[in-house]
């Protein structure tokens, strides 16, 4: 049952790999003659969808861009928010509340409407979904790292080292960082949930990766077109998207056990 | 307690105007000048300008902005220069339909959290509840829709698929709602629910609860008459929190069901490159969340006078 999560994820990244070197057939190749097969006809094993391409080369493809718009979400969210956060913590005073008063602010605004303002702006496209989806979870990782950056400074090696001449972006690198990574990185199994349901949205409204890559969000919204005739097109790109999202939600409640003892400990 | 509201006011307020000149700010750096847009890469460079001083892009950005903010404050946002119609008539009708989105979604949402919260810090349901809380988290609230509409619409026939009826024939409005707000209100509960269960345990747990039950109170009277007041709060909290995830969904959901709303416009308005909308709209939309969140704040204050006095 632990293992479970870890096990979802795995999956997921092995279905994006294998997708790399192998595919039962293009998965953007549009066969009108071949449209809407049943599973396993003619080598299809999901069948095929309304212009006759092959469903579970879908899938398996389009856990590449679900695992790419996660990743690089979660890089830009950290790669801005991470040292944001630390500084405002090691800092304190009015920068600290800079950046708490910022975030706050940048937690009013929605993923889906940056993503819509830059659509309006560049175009849809995956780079703008991802864009909007790293930004949008800047505020999380900046509040995250000073909260666990503020629990640092009150420990007394820091103390220590600031007494043995050590300068701040010294005491940040050898003290602080290691000691917030932990925290952090449950924070990122967290955000790439976020940002697996928020690509496949945006797909979903066509504001995320365009045709023809295949994603899940866009087959959603492709084969919502034949819910009355072929219900299970729709069913294969939904549980694609739920379990990798649990798989990432599981993995994060058990790293978050093992980091906080308080938690374990509660029913 | 008035210093206290005067405060949140005065935040909410600063905030709202930051909000206004960064929702202006970021539409104005980005690229695709409205002018160049209309008129093609390659028109000629007078006729560019001439329309650029028609619509007043020409002029210094922060006329500009003073001109959309204040215009705002008295309700005009402007007129689009893709449709050369206003952007407050437009938008306007199309609130309505995402309002009641909103609103009965948000009350199914608690209508589903709090009972079952409650009860599962009681009874022995708990694992079934985080269950409930994990498919939650896991389906995508569009991917509840499709379901849904699956059920109801293809299978059982009983609800239309998609499409709105105006509030004035209520009995075809709450038809076309139902699934739409249900959607929302499925997994926005299974959200709250986790919160309501941990708070109601929290608070059960405290010493004036164990001085309760000791005079005789039996557990729902004590959760009754000195719980809930104080687990409220945090749960407040969490919903207002929680209305920016709630618009986003509603936005989404507005696609599912082909309902006519704000979130389909918007669609609309970015795929015709209508920036001037597309910065109205998202406008509304924070400062409604702002809002929102502020009378939560609000809220929270009359229920507990603890938070009245000055930090």
């Amino acid at each position: 049952m632990r293992r479970t999560g870890f096990v979802l994820v795995g999956l997921v990244v092995a279905a994006g790999l294998l997708s790399l070197l192998w595919a039962p057939f293009d998965p953007a190749r549009v066969e009108p003659g071949g449209a809407l097969l049943p599973p396993l006809r003619d080598g299809h094993l999901l069948g095929t969808d309304g212009l006759g391409r092959d469903v579970f080369s879908q899938v398996l493809v389009g856990a590449r861009a679900t695992l790419a718009v996660g990743v690089a979400a979660v890089l830009i969210a950290s790669v801005l928010g991470v040292p944001l956060g630390v500084a405002a913590g090691m800092a304190g005073g009015w920068p600290s509340e800079l950046v708490m008063r910022t975030t706050d602010l940048m937690l009013a605004f929605p993923a889906l409407l940056l993503a819509l303002v830059l659509a309006a702006a560049f175009g849809a496209s995956a780079v703008t979904g991802i864009v909007a989806v790293g930004i949008s979870s800047v505020p999380v990782f900046a509040r995250v790292s000073r909260a666990a950056t503020l629990q640092v400074m009150a420990q007394e090696y820091v103390t220590a080292a600031r007494a043995c001449g050590r300068r701040a972006p010294g005491v940040a690198v050898r003290h602080v960082l290691p000691n917030v990574a932990p925290v952090l990185l449950v924070q990122a199994t967290v955000a790439f949930a976020i940002a697996v349901t928020a690509e496949a949205a945006l797909s979903y409204l066509g504001l995320g990766v365009q045709a023809p890559t295949p994603s899940w969000g866009r087959m959603l919204h492709e084969n919502q077109a034949y819910l009355f005739t072929n219900p299970e097109l729709v069913c294969w790109p939904a549980l694609a998207i739920g379990l990798t999202v649990l798989g990432f939600n599981l993995a994060g409640d058990v790293l978050a056990d093992r980091l906080d003892p308080a938690r374990r400990a509660r029913p | 307690m008035v210093w206290a509201v005067l405060r949140r006011t005065l935040v909410m307020a600063v905030t709202v105007f930051a909000a206004s000149v960064v929702v202006f700010a970021a539409c104005s750096a980005l690229p695709g000048d409205t002018a160049t847009v209309l008129l093609g890469e390659r028109a000629d460079p007078a006729s560019v300008a001439a329309l650029r001083h028609e619509i007043g892009t020409d002029r210094p950005l922060a006329v500009q902005y003073a001109d959309w903010a204040t215009g705002m404050l008295g309700g005009d946002f402007g007129t689009s220069v893709v449709t050369r119609r206003p952007v407050w008539p437009q938008i306007a009708d199309r609130l309505q339909v995402t309002a009641s989105l909103v609103v009965t979604g948000m009350a199914l949402a608690v209508l589903l959290a709090v009972p079952l919260g409650v009860l599962a810090s009681r009874r022995r349901i708990g694992p079934l509840v985080s269950v409930f809380g994990q498919l939650g988290m896991a389906v995508p609230v569009f991917v509840a829709g499709i379901l849904l509409s699956y059920v109801f619409a293809v299978r059982l026939r009983v609800l239309p698929a998609g499409g709105y009826a105006p509030l004035g024939d209520p009995y075809q409005w709450v038809r076309h709602m139902a699934l739409p707000a249900l959607s929302l209100g499925l997994v926005q509960g299974a959200v709250l629910v986790r919160y309501v269960r941990g708070e109601v345990l929290e608070v059960m747990e405290k010493e004036y609860i164990r001085t309760a039950l000791a005079t005789g109170r039996t557990w729902w009277g004590a959760l009754w008459h000195h719980g809930l007041r104080n687990a409220v709060v945090p749960v407040l909290t969490v919903i207002g929190v929680q209305f920016v995830v709630l618009l986003s969904g509603a936005v989404i959901v507005e696609a599912v069901f082909t309902l006519p709303g704000v979130g389909q416009m918007l669609l609309r308005a970015v795929e015709g490159r209508d920036l001037l909308l597309v910065q109205g709209v998202v406008m509304i939309l924070i400062a409604l969340v702002l809002v929102i969140n502020y009378l939560v704040d609000l809220l929270c204050l009359a229920v507990d006078p603890r938070l009245r006095r000055p930090a």
